[in-house]
């Protein structure tokens, strides 16, 4: 439950083995190249890099546009049967491939260009079959011309104004864009009645003289020649689908050989070359160092090494590494950003608090595991990255639901917690709350209770990890340091005792010691850092930017202890807003009355209802627990700027 | 309690629909587009106006269908609104009516004067036919000031232009309509009736806001006036005073007299800069400051469309909005159709 350690790891081998090396690298994947450290830095600037034109990218590419072609679905598949082993057979294989569908190929692409330029016929033709009139008839006239066509709806009107102009617009068809018709127009005038439709936007659509009838038998005719065209089309599909049938197995081993060797190929420029041996720096989990070590030397003269490194100069990659519980919220924390080399993995503190937070505001048995059940199914079939963490927050919200008494809304089948009489009695109450209403000051403070633990735990992570990266300011002196603990611990407790138990704690002592002197450690932070911990070197303070900063440092710390101490109030406030939704569904469902009795209706509203409380609730809870993971919680300890772990692999897409 | 829910409505549509105009990667998309073709394309993917040109085919469309699209969706975009007011008893809000008609007769008086009035034809968006007070496809007849007047009567603009006919010389021709003079009539006819009508018609503080919107609005178009007659033309004083709207708001007499005083370029920016508008503005040069006030002029209608409560504010303020966006569209659309650079566009728009 960590941040894999890692190893920084030199491969050195001979450079006609480098391929094998890289391909066993990806085979092994957990390699990542470390392109800013120098892997030869002793050999006084004699190493060069390898710059050579990559002859498998021509036909990797060649590969993927014949499986296009064929509508062959590429992806990675073992290609230790392909009988194709160098670039002269893969050549001599794509080009017969080539021939033989490039022909079918260009006729498809014919075929198509027809059936659309049909088909536009067609459309215009559609909106003509008002007309009676058939199309060689209209050809035969001779003093008269015609055109088909569309004019938009914005000038059809303005056709009024040509009036006294000798033609004729038939409309057949209209939309809120277009008017379809027929313009008559007198040969002699064409000239100026075709710039006056011009003028107005008109689209002339032309009629092919192959097409005979009226405008409903020249659609037929349209439909046929269409059909003619496609059962041409489906035939050339039909041959290409027997090329890809006979042809699918041993192109996806082609392409995923060629894509394995283009992308090793690419690779290469990783190596720096002396001589005759190649050298690549990376990283590998430490624990597979072993392993990675023997698969390398398993190749003739190849050799992986430990190097020694700084840890703060040279920033490792990160991998996260946790259980089966923990290892599905590594989600939320890649979201935040990982963390870096030097400080914590966050995940099992995020799952944790994260399962606990869902829990406490979604509390109930039934829906928390519905939702469960949900999450499994979503695993299982879906594979989908939120189904294993539905499962846990699921379960974690039937545990609260066990003390709220909640199953599906229903508040009789499980005994509330606060209706326990040692409960109820040591709130003050002398008989049981009817409702979780009436001990609504208690659920709040409670929130707030947890809220003020996990902040405090938060701190103590963020004193752990400066100490750990030597930023021993930030962790005496910081807002998150040993001065903002006391400082925020101090308050938070002696309100706590002299407003909740009548125990005076704010004595002269108290302030001093654990008030004021951490609040006067967080506003001269900078200076006593310079004089301190010998930092800020370069800083000069004067007294106006000591109080400058310091005001600032605790007005901002302030803020922010009492927004995110407030903030957590919302986990009681969902608690409410819980069992209020459901409060409702039992009014719908007519079940809050008196000697009501369950039927269908009711047994319908409580499923509905149910249903929209898991949908927007659960979605709503999810989401403001994730916003006090992110705001509230990870803003005292953790910064996310690591960088991820991304060994070397053929990419496929 | 049935105001307030009208008055909500408008509102919340106003903002729906300020939320979805063209946005400043938009526009920086569509002047980097190569034709007028693309530009269709591009707008027809938008939010925007996905619906305005969803049924049109861009490959065969002409630049004049676009801007009439875009204009009669300007123009839904006003009717979708307003249905939520009772427009037949408050002509307050038949201000875009009234714009687009002084706009068309404006227009005709232009073909007119070239000697082109069968290009008013295809000019004037036909959607307008059916609300405008006047027949347009008359008024596309019209070859003269008479002819025009005659397809006017009976409407409030005859009785504004009428006095503005041209005169006849001693050869007996007729002189060319003076544009300048019936445009500044009509806008200041079209202001002066606009306030009045908030006044009559809107709330307090409605009739209010209204009013410093227009009478900013009219600051603007008069310092333009301004700026171009006396910088760019070297027109005299008294010419420009019969060419500016009688109204102001935040511009004092002795301002006004103090601009018109000036001669060049440096001398007309160091007057206009005392202005309240240009305080606390930018260094402003003789380029940008025509674009300073048209862009502060956009900015306020932003501001008032997401934070006024007075529906016919908002209102007003989305139409000036829109139409400002169809401006822009039309300047990069002839800027694709006459080759100028991307940068050269842009700085035409108004943002």
């Amino acid at each position: 439950m960590a941040i894999e350690k890692m190893s920084l790891v030199s491969v050195a081998g001979l450079v006609n083995t480098l391929d094998d090396v890289i391909n066993k690298c990806c085979e092994i994947g957990c390699f990542q190249v470390e392109t800013s450290i120098d892997a030869v830095q002793d050999t006084q600037g004699h190493a060069r890099v390898l710059v050579e034109s990559n002859h498998y990218s021509v036909h990797t590419k060649r590969a993927y546009n014949i499986a296009r072609n064929l509508g062959v679905d590429l992806y990675a598949v073992d290609y230790s049967a392909l009988e194709l082993n160098d670039i002269s057979e893969y050549e001599e294989y794509t080009q017969k491939i080539e021939t033989e569908i490039g022909d079918l190929a260009d006729n498809k692409k014919k075929l198509s260009d027809k059936i659309s330029e049909l088909s536009e016929i067609k459309l215009q033709i559609e909106h003509l079959v008002g007309m009676k009139t058939d199309f060689s008839q209209l050809f035969k006239c001779e003093t008269i011309k015609f055109r088909f066509g569309r004019i938009p709806t914005d000038s059809f009107p303005k056709l009024e104004y040509y009036s006294d102009q000798p033609f004729i617009f038939k409309a057949f068809n209209q939309d809120e864009n277009y008017v379809w018709g027929v313009c008559f127009l007198p040969k002699n005038k064409s000239d100026v009645i075709d710039q006056i439709l011009e003028s107005l936007y008109f689209e002339r659509t032309i009629i092919p003289g192959y097409l005979q009838g009226n405008p409903q038998e020249a659609l037929e005719t349209l439909t046929n020649l269409i059909d003619i065209e496609q059962k041409a089309l489906d035939d050339i599909d039909g041959r290409l689908e027997d090329i890809s049938v006979e042809e699918e197995q041993k192109l996806r081993m082609l392409y995923s050989k060629l894509k394995a060797l283009d992308s090793s190929f690419d690779m290469r420029r990783y190596a720096s070359v002396i001589g005759n041996t190649f050298y690549i720096m990376g990283f590998v989990p430490k624990r597979l160092f072993e392993t990675f070590a023997k698969g390398i030397s398993s190749i003739n003269g190849a050799t992986a090494a430990e190097k020694e490194f700084d840890e703060m100069e040279t920033e490792p990659p990160i991998k996260l590494r946790n259980n089966r519980i923990f290892r599905p919220f590594e989600m939320f924390v890649n979201m935040y950003g990982l963390p870096k080399y030097s400080g914590i993995d966050p995940t099992p503190y995020l799952a944790i608090t994260y399962i606990l937070l869902f829990g406490m505001m979604f509390g109930d048995v039934g829906q928390g595991l519905l939702i469960s059940l949900f999450g499994l199914l979503l695993t299982k079939y879906k594979k989908a990255a939120l189904g294993p963490i539905m499962t846990r927050i699921g379960l974690s919200s039937a545990f609260f639901g066990i003390f709220y008494g909640s199953v599906f809304g229903f508040e009789s089948i499980i005994k509330p917690i606060f209706h326990h009489e040692s409960v109820y009695k040591l709130l003050g109450y002398s008989e049981a709350p009817e409702n979780i209403f009436q001990v609504a000051i208690y659920v709040l403070l409670i929130a707030l209770g947890v809220g003020v633990a996990l902040i405090l735990i938060s701190m103590l992570l963020n004193i752990k990890i400066a100490f750990k990266q030597k930023r021993l300011g930030d962790a005496v002196l910081g807002v998150n340091g040993i001065a903002g603990f006391l400082l925020y611990g101090s308050v938070i407790v002696g309100a706590a005792l002299t407003m909740g138990l009548g125990i005076k704690v704010f004595n002269p002592v108290y302030v001093i010691l654990l008030i004021l002197l951490p609040a006067l450690a967080i506003f001269l932070k900078h200076p006593l850092e310079a004089k301190v911990f010998k930092l800020h070197h370069d800083e000069k303070f004067t007294i106006g930017s000591i109080i400058g900063m310091g005001f600032l440092e605790m007005f901002e710390s302030a803020i922010s202890y009492l927004s995110n101490t407030v903030s957590f109030l919302r986990v009681g406030g969902f608690v409410l807003s819980h069992a209020g939704m459901m409060l409702v569904v039992a009014q719908l469902s007519g079940m809050n009355k008196e000697g009501a009795t369950f039927g269908i209706g009711a047994l319908f509203a409580y499923i509905i209802g149910n249903a929209i409380v898991i949908g927007i609730e659960g979605f709503l809870v999810s989401i403001q627990g994730l916003r006090l993971e992110f705001y509230e919680i990870f803003s005292r300890f953790y910064d996310g700027s690591g960088r991820p772990f991304e060994p070397l692999s053929i990419e496929f897409n | 309690m049935l105001y307030d829910l009208q008055t909500n409505s408008i509102v919340a549509k106003a903002r729906a629909i300020l939320g979805r105009c063209l946005t400043a990667e938009d526009y920086k998309q569509l002047i980097n587009r190569k034709s007028v073709v693309e530009v269709a394309s591009y707008l027809k993917g938008t939010e925007r106006f996905r619906k305005a040109l969803a049924n049109v085919n861009e490959q065969s469309m002409h630049r004049g269908q676009i801007e009439n699209l875009i204009n009669r969706d300007v123009f839904e975009n006003y009717e979708r609104l307003v249905k939520y007011e009772p427009i037949d008893s408050k002509s307050f809000y038949k201000f875009i009516l009234r714009r687009q008609e002084i706009a068309q007769i404006m227009n005709a008086i232009m073909y007119i004067n070239a000697g082109q009035p069968d290009h008013f034809l295809a000019s004037f968006p036909a959607f307008l036919m059916q609300h405008a007070s006047f027949s347009l496809i008359e008024l596309a007849k019209a070859r003269d000031f008479e002819q025009l007047l005659a397809v006017l009567a009976g409407t409030p603009y005859a009785k504004i232009i009428e006095k503005y006919a041209p005169k006849q010389n001693s050869a007996g021709e007729r002189a060319k309509i003076n544009f300048t003079d019936c445009e500044v009539a009509l806008y200041a006819t079209y202001y002066q009736s606009l306030l009045q009508d908030a006044k009559d018609q809107l709330s307090k503080s409605a009739a209010q806001e209204m009013e410093t919107t227009i009478l900013r609005a009219v600051d603007f178009r008069n310092l333009i006036t301004i700026f171009r007659m006396r910088v760019t033309f070297g027109k005299s004083p008294e010419l420009i005073r019969k060419r500016i709207i009688p109204l102001s708001y935040k511009i004092t007499k002795s301002q006004l007299e103090g601009l018109l005083k000036q001669n060049t370029a440096d001398e007309m920016t160091t007057e206009m800069v005392k202005l309240a508008y240009f305080r606390t503005a930018p260094k402003l040069d003789w380029g940008s400051i025509e674009r300073s006030m048209k862009e502060q002029a956009h900015s306020y209608y932003i501001t008032l469309v997401r934070m006024s409560v007075n529906a016919p504010v908002v209102m007003y303020s989305l139409m000036q909005l829109l139409e400002q966006e169809r401006q822009n569209v039309t300047i990069i659309i002839e800027g694709i159709r006459y080759g100028l650079a991307p940068a050269e566009i842009e700085k035409m728009l108004i943002l």
